[in-house]
């Protein structure tokens, strides 16, 4: 299952230009939110 | 599952309910959470680092075209074609081919740009002079005794290579009090300078324009219009906008490629507004000819575009001399240099005898009643000349002007008028616009200068100073009659930018259309730097 997932996790090629841009904005989008929910610990305390 | 796309969404989806779902109560599930999400964070930094590096490979395997030719090489030889083409006008002298008429404006209004430096622009003159093979010593600033004080001062300095101006600013402090037009003096003295050595300047140029004409292989001035306007076509064909312009564009975000894709609303209404329905574009014959004609109406667009920044002049001009034109005998009117010349060598006289006897008198004198009183004559005068000097210069381009006036001026003969003698040029674009500041007036002049050798102006030929001519008509009947959708109001002057615009869009559109390329690989590339630009 693990390689199955891999092998299309990155298989990009198949996608068309403006699907590419998409996939990369989402990713982004994603990260900036996790960024935005941590925690911030020291706060907190 | 089909795509990464698709995966990528399901799974954010899902690691955002995971995310929302997870205990922040107490300190352990806060630590816990956060490493929840810097798990998840690390994994997906690693995809974007590997999306971000296959967009790139991606872009780089779109083959771009190589441009078709190289417009540095023409554009040299346009320059140097511009400037035998400055150097043998006939419209103007070795003054102005010297450069000196430049330099006249800048000490003329010295005062009211506030320069940094009155010292570059009398170096500039000195180096002029040298130029031409002569070595100016304080005996020849003899124009005032203040003159003679302050320029033998900076001559030494000149001499003496130094940097330091600091001699010549303290006697300038000194002298202000006694003599505050003491700038306006000293311009009369190059200015009787430069009339003295005529003949040395008028060789100089003469010899500089047969050592250029030989060099180039230029037989005489009508032979390097000729010469200049095949350069021009070759200049026109290398410079015409082509795919790799427009994928520059493009990625340097100038136009947004967006507009260009065949669904954009811009794309389709400037195609509807331009280009008659019956026109079949998926025709290459009636393809090429509509772009074709865009092109030249493009061209009119921009010269009518700079027509109108520059109409004030033109209005000024008519105003100035549709008496004139009306009058039976022009002649009369042209007297009027040769009489102020006159006037002006008559009192440079009067005051070089004065001077003489200021001159020889002893430094022990200096406060001498009789001696202070020739001082404050001889400034008195070299006053009157100044104000004598305006009128000349007044006579003198009235001069120019009478000897190309009549009914059917053209703008591209006024122009032509102006683009030769900057002085007047700048001076009329000062006090049109009433502009102070220096770089305002250098930045028109430019653009007038850009104007006037545009090889693209074909309108200005025809529309005359003197009659009304309704541009706008005059175009759109032309181009109504090469099929293109126009009217007048599309050329009202709060439109052209408009419909300039909706003419590049097509123009671009066509070129695209005919590449290798489609808007969405130009649209993808574009994209993509604009990713390797934010990190």
């Amino acid at each position: 299952m693990k390689n199955n997932e891999k092998k299309r996790e990155f298989d990009l090629s198949k996608l068309k230009l403006n699907e590419l841009l998409e996939v990369y904005k989402e990713i982004n989008n994603f990260l900036k939110y996790l960024k935005e929910n941590k925690i911030d610990l020291e706060e907190v305390e | 599952m089909d795509n990464f796309l698709q995966f990528i969404k399901s799974d954010i989806e899902n690691k955002k309910t995971q995310i929302t779902s997870l205990p922040t109560k107490t300190q352990t599930n806060k630590k816990k959470f956060n490493a929840s999400l810097n798990s998840i964070e690390e994994k997906y930094n690693s995809y974007r680092v590997n999306v971000k590096n296959y967009l790139i490979a991606k872009k780089k395997s779109i083959k771009v075209p190589e441009k078709t030719a190289s417009a540095d090489e023409i554009k040299e030889r346009v320059t140097n074609l511009e400037y035998i083409k400055f150097l043998l006008n006939p419209s103007n002298t070795y003054f102005e081919k010297m450069g000196f008429d430049s330099l006249l404006y800048e000490i003329n209004n010295y005062y009211i740009f506030n320069f940094h430096s009155l010292n570059d622009i009398i170096n500039g003159f000195l180096d002029k002079f040298e130029v031409a093979g002569i070595f100016l010593s304080a005996d020849d600033f003899d124009y005032t005794c203040y003159v003679h004080e302050y320029m033998s001062s900076f001559l030494d300095v000149r001499r003496s290579k130094s940097d330091s101006y600091a001699k010549v600013s303290e006697i300038f402090e000194t002298i202000y009090w006694s003599n505050p037009e003491l700038i306006e003096h000293i311009e009369l003295n190059f200015r009787k300078l430069i009339r003295h050595y005529e003949k040395k300047f008028t060789i100089y140029i003469q010899t500089l324009q047969k050592n250029v004409m030989d060099k180039n292989n230029i037989k005489s001035y009508s032979h390097c219009l000729e010469q200049l306007s095949d350069a021009y076509i070759d200049q026109n064909i290398a410079t015409i906008e082509d795919i790799t312009d427009i994928i520059n564009l493009a990625t340097s975000n100038t136009i947004e490629i967006e507009q260009y894709l065949p669904e954009s609303k811009t794309r389709i209404t400037a195609f509807q507004s331009l280009i008659p329905e019956k026109i079949d574009l998926s025709n290459p014959k009636e393809l090429s000819r509509i772009c074709s004609t865009l092109e030249k109406l493009k061209n009119n667009v921009e010269e009518f575009d700079s027509f109108i920044s520059f109409k004030a002049f033109f209005k000024d001009f008519k105003e100035k001399y549709s008496e004139v034109i009306s009058k039976e005998n022009k002649k009369d009117d042209s007297k009027g240099l040769s009489s102020v010349f006159q006037d002006i060598i008559k009192k440079e006289d009067e005051l070089g005898k004065l001077n003489k006897k200021i001159f020889a008198s002893k430094p022990e004198s200096k406060n001498d009643p009789e001696l202070k009183r020739q001082k404050a004559e001889s400034v008195h005068r070299a006053k009157e000349l100044y104000n004598l000097y305006k009128v000349y210069d007044t006579e003198y381009f009235k001069d120019k002007v009478l000897k190309v006036l009549n009914i059917s001026l053209s703008v591209s003969d006024l122009l032509n008028l102006y683009y030769s003698f900057d002085y007047f040029k700048k001076l009329e674009i000062q006090n049109l616009y009433k502009i102070t500041d220096y770089d305002e007036i250098r930045k028109i002049s430019k653009n007038f200068d850009l104007f006037a050798l545009n090889p693209r102006n074909v309108v200005t030929a025809g529309v005359p100073i003197f009659d009304e001519t309704n541009i706008p008509r005059i175009i759109a009947n032309k181009y109504r009659l090469n099929n293109i959708d126009i009217d007048e109001k599309d050329l009202a002057p709060e439109n052209l930018k408009s419909l300039l615009s909706k003419i590049n869009i097509i123009l671009r559109s066509c070129k695209i259309d005919a590449s290798p390329l489609s808007v969405e690989q130009i649209w993808f590339m574009a994209q993509v730097d604009e990713i390797i630009k934010e990190n």
